[in-house]
């Protein structure tokens, strides 16, 4: 953990970022440029690559995408340069095929929501990118090695373990074994961190004894005090009631182009309400594209099949 | 005989090749001397005060990792070690130890590599050892003699060389978890790879001599219980690691002393490391019992 850029923190709610959004993406598109990277170079290749891709998947033509993007002057995923290159990227868990010729991109800075039915293999894409499980094919990263910030969709810990929330957040932070006491400069991050997630008043509470709402709150928040590239949330609703969901998208949204976020979700609303770039998956890659042209029936009914399709998005024209 | 480099060191001093005892060990029976006259006794004391703390502290990541059978399984390859010794004429205490980190490397590679729990694979490795070691000490019947002592232990005779081996683990011991403390306690919640981790196999090997140290102290049936209690009447008590931690250290430390003195008195006059082991689970009992009372918070 960088002590020196800890200080970037305070200024993620604060609407100077979404201000500055212009400036940053000219920053983004001279780094990668920069680089000289082999890996960065294809990946700032922009919308070619999913063209390169676009006959084996039903992506979409990028030229029309950059066009929509430009008119609305907000939503450019599809020209953004890619932070994740993922081709043919295959992954089988024992006997279990549970990801076939995967080839997707996740353009910098969106949020991306990965989409599809239960079993479609989403949380282990998220698990692959995030080097869990070994697989066949390439996964290109810009910048080459990110730092991940990972919630996982569900902790299975003994949960009468001892270890308070600020214990657990220091986790990570410190150096110095728990037991010989906390830093007053950690002690500042973990105080930093729970704000960032409207969390203050677990600080001292046990680990174990938090509710699903409150456990997902502070796995967002180690995962932010990582500084992340990318973000990755698995199933970040699971669990979680009505006003505990709405936090979450609330925080999520509040963090929106300053960082990679990829989230998988079953929730179709959530998705469409979040995100700037989805991709269905079903074991393979369905489609990827902006929002508007993946939440569209034809598309939803070959991912989820017709009902849901056309009882959630009728034909909006 | 049972700790060569040490005992060698020590007799080379002894034989005037350098002058004196193990000079540094002096204040500290002085200290005992309040508690006890024999020097046996002082001994005892002091080797129970430093296994208490390398066992306690071990305890910890042991209970919160959930492998309370470790001790057990790595325990009970001590036979294997001690029949193997006997037959190949190798010496004890090396034979001991590097099988004993073997076993320990083993059952973390297995828990890592199958697809079984690892309560199957250490209670898997612990038959597997016993077995051998069986098989082994039935060829041999004249090793015998020589494993009684490791059934039971014998924290009564250990000499000056075992002490100075035990300030060695408590110093390793508390350097490893200074270091390790926050990784190991962050694997138990989040979930990791199944990549291999050198962390997991170096906590394999730095318990597993933990182990086999304490087993020569109260003995292959009572090891577990030695790392095991104290941790578990600290996690009985305290809702934070670190008080977890301290909670452990000093109930092991004081069940360690409290146990030998009691096993000292003519009254009672029991088996040193069993008593301990009494004395540490009373403790954990009274414990519960309090929390049961007064539950936190």
């Amino acid at each position: 953990m960088n002590a020196a850029s800890w200080p970037m923190f305070p200024t993620i709610f604060s609407s100077e970022v979404r201000s500055m959004e212009k400036s940053r993406r000219e920053a983004v598109r001279s780094r990668v440029d920069g680089s000289g990277d082999s890996g960065a170079s294809s990946c700032s290749r922009d919308g070619s690559v999913a063209n390169r891709f676009g006959e084996r998947t039903a992506d979409f033509p990028a030229e029309s995408a950059e066009a929509e993007g430009a008119e609305k002057g907000a939503d450019l995923s599809e020209s953004r340069p890619a932070t994740i290159l993922l081709k043919d990227v295959s992954v089988t868990l024992g006997q279990f095929k549970a990801l076939r010729r995967v080839t997707a991109r996740i353009p910098l800075r969106s949020q991306t929501v990965v989409i599809g039915p239960n079993g479609a293999g989403k949380s282990t894409l998220v698990q692959t990118i995030l080097g869990q499980w070994p697989y066949e094919g390439v996964i290109e990263f810009d910048p080459p090695q990110p730092r991940f910030g990972y919630v996982p969709q569900k902790l299975d810990f003994d949960r009468h373990l001892p270890l308070t929330v600020q214990e657990f957040l220091a986790l990570a932070l410190s150096r110095r074994p728990l037991w010989l006491g906390l830093s007053k400069d950690v002690k500042r991050k973990v105080m930093a961190g729970l704000e960032m997630v409207k969390a203050e008043d677990l600080l001292k509470r046990p680990f174990g004894a938090l509710s699903g709402g409150e456990t997902q709150r502070i796995m967002l928040a180690a995962a932010l005090m990582s500084e992340p590239d990318i973000l990755l949330l698995d199933e970040p609703a699971t669990g979680v009631d009505i006003n505990g969901e709405h936090l979450m998208c609330e925080l999520l949204d509040g963090f929106r182009r300053d960082f990679t976020i990829v989230m998988v979700s079953h929730d179709l609303p959530t998705a469409k309400a979040h995100s700037d770039w989805v991709i269905c998956l079903n074991r393979q890659l369905v489609a990827q594209g902006a929002p508007e042209r993946i939440f569209q029936p034809d598309v939803l009914a070959a991912v989820f099949g017709l009902h849901q399709g056309q009882e959630v998005w009728p034909t909006g024209g | 005989m049972f700790w060569p480099p040490f005992s060698g060191f020590i007799r080379a001093r002894k034989s005037g090749r350098l002058a004196g005892d193990v000079d540094f060990l002096a204040p500290l029976y002085d200290l005992a001397s309040f508690a006890y006259e024999p020097m046996f006794m002082r001994r005892s004391a002091l080797a129970l005060a430093l296994l208490s703390l390398s066992a306690s502290s071990a305890g910890v990541m042991v209970v919160n990792r959930r492998l309370a059978f470790f001790p057990d399984a790595v325990g009970h390859s001590i036979f294997v070690g001690v029949a193997a010794a006997l037959m190949l004429s190798l010496n004890v205490q090396a034979t001991v130890l590097t099988i004993s980190v073997l076993i320990g490397l083993s059952i973390t590679f297995l828990a890592r590599r199958s697809h079984l729990a690892s309560d199957t694979v250490i209670g898997l490795v612990f038959s597997g050892t016993v077995a051998a070691g069986l098989a082994l000490v039935s060829r041999q019947p004249q090793a015998t003699a020589g494993l009684s002592r490791f059934f039971l232990g014998d924290v009564l005779t250990i000499d000056d060389g075992q002490i100075v081996a035990l300030a060695f683990l408590a110093a390793i011991s508390f350097a490893y978890l200074g270091l390790a403390t926050n990784k190991l306690t962050l694997s138990c919640i989040v979930p990791k790879s199944k990549r291999h981790d050198a962390g997991d196999y170096i906590f394999g090997a730095y318990l597993a001599i933990v182990v086999a140290l304490c087993v020569q102290a109260v003995g292959v049936l009572l090891v577990t219980a030695l790392l095991v209690a104290p941790a578990a009447t600290g996690r009985v008590l305290s809702v934070s690691l670190a008080g977890m931690f301290w909670t452990a250290l000093l109930a092991g430390a004081l069940a360690g002393q409290i146990g030998l003195w009691a096993s000292f008195q003519p009254a009672i006059n029991t088996t040193a490391g069993a008593t301990v082991v009494l004395v540490n689970v009373l403790f954990f009992c009274a414990a519960a019992l309090y929390r049961k009372i007064c539950p936190a918070r």
